[in-house]
C-alpha cells in the first residue's frame, strides 16, 4: 500500500515548491489588499478591523466561509473519524444547526451594532446591560478561547510541513523555522492591511479548497475501490481491540451511549460558533442588515464540502493507513493522505489549500482578539480617552502579540495539547450565550445574575474538563463527560451551560426581588431593526444608495 | 409587541412558513436515533451519512425560502404602514406612531 512511502523521509521538493509559490502569491495579496476598496480614514477602528463596514454579500461569503472553514475542519475532523468513527461526524449536524440559529439572531446582533457603531460582542454587551464587569468577562472570554484556536491553525501548517519532510512534530527551533516565517508574514499583512487581508485572501483559499475536495471526492474513491469498500475497511479498522486500551477504537455508526454526545456536541458546538469574536467579525463587516441572511442559504454549500472533508478520514483508513504510520499523530491524517494518493504536483496544490486555509481565520481569529483587547479592556479600564487612530494603533500592535502568543503556544506545548485547550475553549466561549444571545431579546436578565452564570458555568466546565483522562493522558482527554447523578455522558459545554442558566435564574430571580440596580440599557427597541436606509436622514455620514427594500426582523 | 393595529398579524402565514423552515434543519438534526444506521444505502453510503449530507442541501433550499417568505412578509408590512394612515383616515389612531420599524419584539 502507498501508505507505506509516505512516511516523512526526506523532503518533497515538488510539493514543497508549489506551496511555497502558492504562499508567496497570497502573501502578495495580502500587502496590496491595503489598498483594495478603501473608503474611509485607516486610522479608524472601523475601517482596519472591519474592513470599513463596507462588505456585500459575495464578499461576506467568503469571508464568513473563511470561519467556518478552518485548518482544524481541515486537519482535525478528519482525524477525529480516523480515530474514533461516527462521532466525529457531528461536524456536520453541527455546520447544518448553525445556519437556523444564524438565521434568527444574527440580523438583530447586526442591527444593534450598526446602530450603536459596536465593533466586538463586549460592546454590545457593556451598551446593553449597562455592565463594564459584564463586558470585562465577554472580552476575556473571547481572547482566551480565541488564543488556542489560532494556535490550532499553526498545528494545520505544521502537519503539512511535517508531511512534506520539512519541520516536525516535536519543538525545537530550528525545525519549527519554516512555520516561523510563515507566521511572521502573516502577521505582517495583518498588520498592515487589517480585515481586508484575509477577506481577499480568501478568495484564492476556497478556490483551492473547492478544487482539491472535488477532486479529492471523486478522485480517492476511484483509486481506492468504491464508497462501499471504504466504509467497509473503515468499520474493519475501527472495531479492532486496541491492545492498550482492551476496546475497539470506535464504530461507522454509534455505539450504545454516543446518542447524547453526538447530539450535544452538535448543538453546542453550533451555539458556540458565532459566540466567538472572529465569526462575529465577518458578519459586522457586512453593509446591510439583508446580506447575513441572503447569504445563510449559500454558506451551507461549505457545510456540504465539510462533510465530505470529514471523511477523508475513512479514506485514510481504507489507504491502509494507522496511526502508527502517521508518526502517532492522527491530526497528519489528510495531509499524509493526499501526499499519498495524489501525484506530487497535485499534492501540492491540496497541501497549500490546508495551509492558506489556516492563514486566513488566523488572520480574522488575530484582528477579533485585538478589537476585544482595544475597546473593552484598554479603553475601558486603562485609556478611557483615546482617539479612534489611537485604538486602531493598539489593536495592530494586539493583533501582532495575539499572534506571537499563539505561537508560543504550539512551540512550547505538543500538539495535542493544542487541540485539547481548543477543546477548551468552547467550552468557555458557548457560557457568553446567554449574555449576548439572551441580551439581544431580553432584558430581564439581570446583569450580575448573568455574570454569576457566568462563573458558575466556566467554572464547572474546567474543573470538569481538566478532569477527563484516559490512557494516554492525564487531562482535557476528552470533549464529553458525565452529567452529574446519572450513566450519561454529554459535551461538557452544554452541561456547563446548564450549571450557567440554573444559576442565572436563581440569581436574576433574587436580584430583582431584592431590586439591584439594572444599570442602564442605551439600546431602543427599535434599534435590532434598524438597517442602513433608516440612515439616509439621521446620522449616516456616508451617503447609502437608494437600494431594494430589505429583509426585516424574524 | 406592537398591539395596535389589526392586518397584518404578528404570526402572519408567512412567519409561519419562514418558522418551519427554520425549525425543520433542526429538529431532524437533534433526532439522531431516527437516523443512527446503516441501511437503507445510497451509493455505498451507510444511511447514518448519506441522510445527514442531504439536510445539509434540503436546509439550503429550506433557508432560501425562509428568506424571502420574510422579505415579502416584511414588504406587506412596510405597505401597509405607508398606505393605511391616508387609506382609512377614521381608523388610522392606532398606528400613528412615526419612525421606521415599530420595535415588533419578533421572535
Amino acid at each position: 500500500m502507498s501508505a507505506l512511502s509516505s512516511t516523512a523521509s526526506g523532503v518533497h521538493g515538488v510539493e514543497l515548491g508549489v506551496v511555497i509559490t502558492v504562499f508567496v502569491l497570497v502573501a502578495a495579496l495580502g500587502f496590496l489588499a491595503a489598498r483594495w476598496r478603501r473608503t474611509g480614514d485607516g486610522h479608524d477602528l472601523h475601517e482596519w478591523g472591519l474592513g470599513g463596514r463596507s462588505f456585500g454579500g459575495f464578499i461576506t461569503w467568503f469571508l464568513i466561509g473563511g470561519d467556518l472553514y478552518t485548518a482544524y475542519t481541515f486537519v482535525a475532523v478528519p482525524a477525529s473519524l480516523f480515530g474514533s468513527g461516527a462521532l466525529g461526524f457531528f461536524a456536520v449536524g453541527y455546520t447544518i444547526l448553525v445556519w437556523p440559529l444564524v438565521f434568527i439572531f444574527l440580523p438583530r446582533l447586526w442591527s444593534v451594532s450598526r446602530k450603536h457603531g459596536y465593533v466586538t460582542p463586549a460592546d454590545f454587551v457593556k451598551g446593553r446591560h449597562g455592565s463594564r464587569g459584564l463586558s470585562l468577562a465577554i472580552a476575556v472570554t473571547g481572547i482566551v478561547a480565541t488564543m488556542p484556536y489560532i494556535a490550532l491553525q499553526l498545528v494545520g501548517i505544521q502537519s503539512v510541513l511535517y508531511v512534506m519532510g520539512v519541520g516536525s512534530s516535536s519543538s525545537s527551533f530550528a525545525q519549527d523555522l519554516p512555520l516561523f516565517v510563515a507566521f511572521l508574514i502573516l502577521a505582517a499583512f495583518t498588520y498592515t492591511s487589517g480585515l481586508r487581508a484575509p477577506a481577499m485572501i480568501a478568495f484564492v483559499k476556497d478556490l483551492l479548497i473547492y478544487v482539491t475536495i472535488l477532486v479529492a471526492v471523486i478522485y480517492i474513491p476511484t483509486r481506492l475501490g468504491g464508497w462501499t469498500h471504504i466504509f467497509s475497511s473503515a468499520s474493519k479498522r475501527l472495531a479492532t481491540v486496541s491492545p492498550t486500551t482492551h476496546a475497539a477504537a470506535g464504530s461507522t455508526l454509534l455505539s450504545h451511549g454516543n446518542t447524547l454526545p453526538f447530539a450535544t456536541l452538535a448543538i453546542g458546538s453550533a451555539m458556540a460558533l458565532f459566540m466567538y469574536p472572529h465569526a462575529q467579525v465577518g458578519v459586522l463587516a457586512t453593509k446591510r442588515r439583508s446580506t447575513v441572511r441572503r447569504n445563510v442559504s449559500a454558506l451551507t454549500v461549505y457545510s456540504l464540502m465539510l462533510g465530505f472533508v470529514a471523511l477523508l478520514g475513512y479514506m485514510a483508513i481504507a489507504d491502509g493507513f494507522t496511526t502508527k504510520s502517521l508518526g502517532n499523530n492522527t491530526q497528519h491524517a489528510v495531509p499524509a493522505l493526499f501526499d499519498a494518493v495524489f501525484p506530487s504536483w497535485f499534492a501540492g496544490i491540496a497541501l497549500s489549500a490546508i495551509v492558506i486555509g489556516a492563514l486566513v481565520p488566523a488572520a480574522i481569529m488575530s484582528i477579533a482578539a485585538a478589537n476585544l483587547f482595544t475597546r473593552n479592556i484598554f479603553v475601558d479600564y486603562i485609556k478611557p480617552d483615546a482617539t479612534p487612530a489611537q485604538q486602531t494603533a493598539g489593536s495592530k500592535w494586539v493583533s501582532l502579540l495575539v499572534k506571537f502568543g499563539a505561537l508560543a503556544f504550539v512551540l512550547g506545548l505538543d500538539a495535542t495539547s493544542a487541540i485539547n485547550f481548543q477543546l477548551l475553549g468552547g467550552v468557555l466561549i458557548l457560557q457568553t450565550f446567554p449574555a449576548i444571545v439572551g441580551g439581544l431579546y431580553t432584558r430581564y436578565f439581570h446583569r450580575w445574575a448573568l455574570l454569576a452564570g457566568w462563573a458558575a458555568g466556566i467554572a464547572y466546565g474546567a474543573v470538569v474538563a481538566w478532569q477527563q483522562s484516559s490512557a494516554t493522558q492525564h487531562h482535557f482527554a476528552s470533549q464529553v463527560a458525565l452529567i452529574p447523578w446519572t450513566h450519561q455522558k454529554a459535551y461538557i459545554a452544554v452541561t456547563a451551560l446548564v450549571v450557567n442558566l440554573v444559576v442565572l435564574i436563581v440569581a436574576n430571580f433574587i436580584l430583582r426581588a431584592v431590586k439591584a440596580p439594572a444599570g442602564v440599557d442605551a439600546t431602543s427597541p427599535a434599534d435590532y431593526d434598524h438597517d442602513v436606509d433608516d440612515e439616509a436622514v439621521g446620522e449616516g455620514d456616508e451617503p447609502t444608495e437608494p437600494h431594494e427594500v430589505t429583509a426585516p426582523v424574524l | 409587541m406592537s398591539g395596535g393595529t389589526t392586518p397584518p398579524r404578528v404570526l402572519s402565514p408567512l412567519r409561519l412558513f419562514a418558522t418551519f423552515c427554520v425549525l425543520a434543519p433542526t429538529v431532524a438534526v437533534i433526532a439522531v436515533p431516527t437516523y443512527d444506521s446503516a441501511t437503507p444505502k445510497l451509493g455505498g453510503f451507510p444511511f447514518f451519512y448519506w441522510y445527514q449530507l442531504l439536510w445539509v442541501v434540503l436546509t439550503g433550499v429550506l433557508m432560501v425560502a425562509a428568506y424571502f417568505a420574510i422579505r415579502t412578509d416584511e414588504r406587506h408590512r412596510k405597505a401597509f404602514r405607508t398606505a393605511s394612515p391616508a387609506a382609512a383616515p377614521g381608523g388610522g389612531a392606532a398606528d400613528g406612531e412615526p419612525g421606521p420599524g415599530d420595535g415588533e419584539a419578533g421572535r
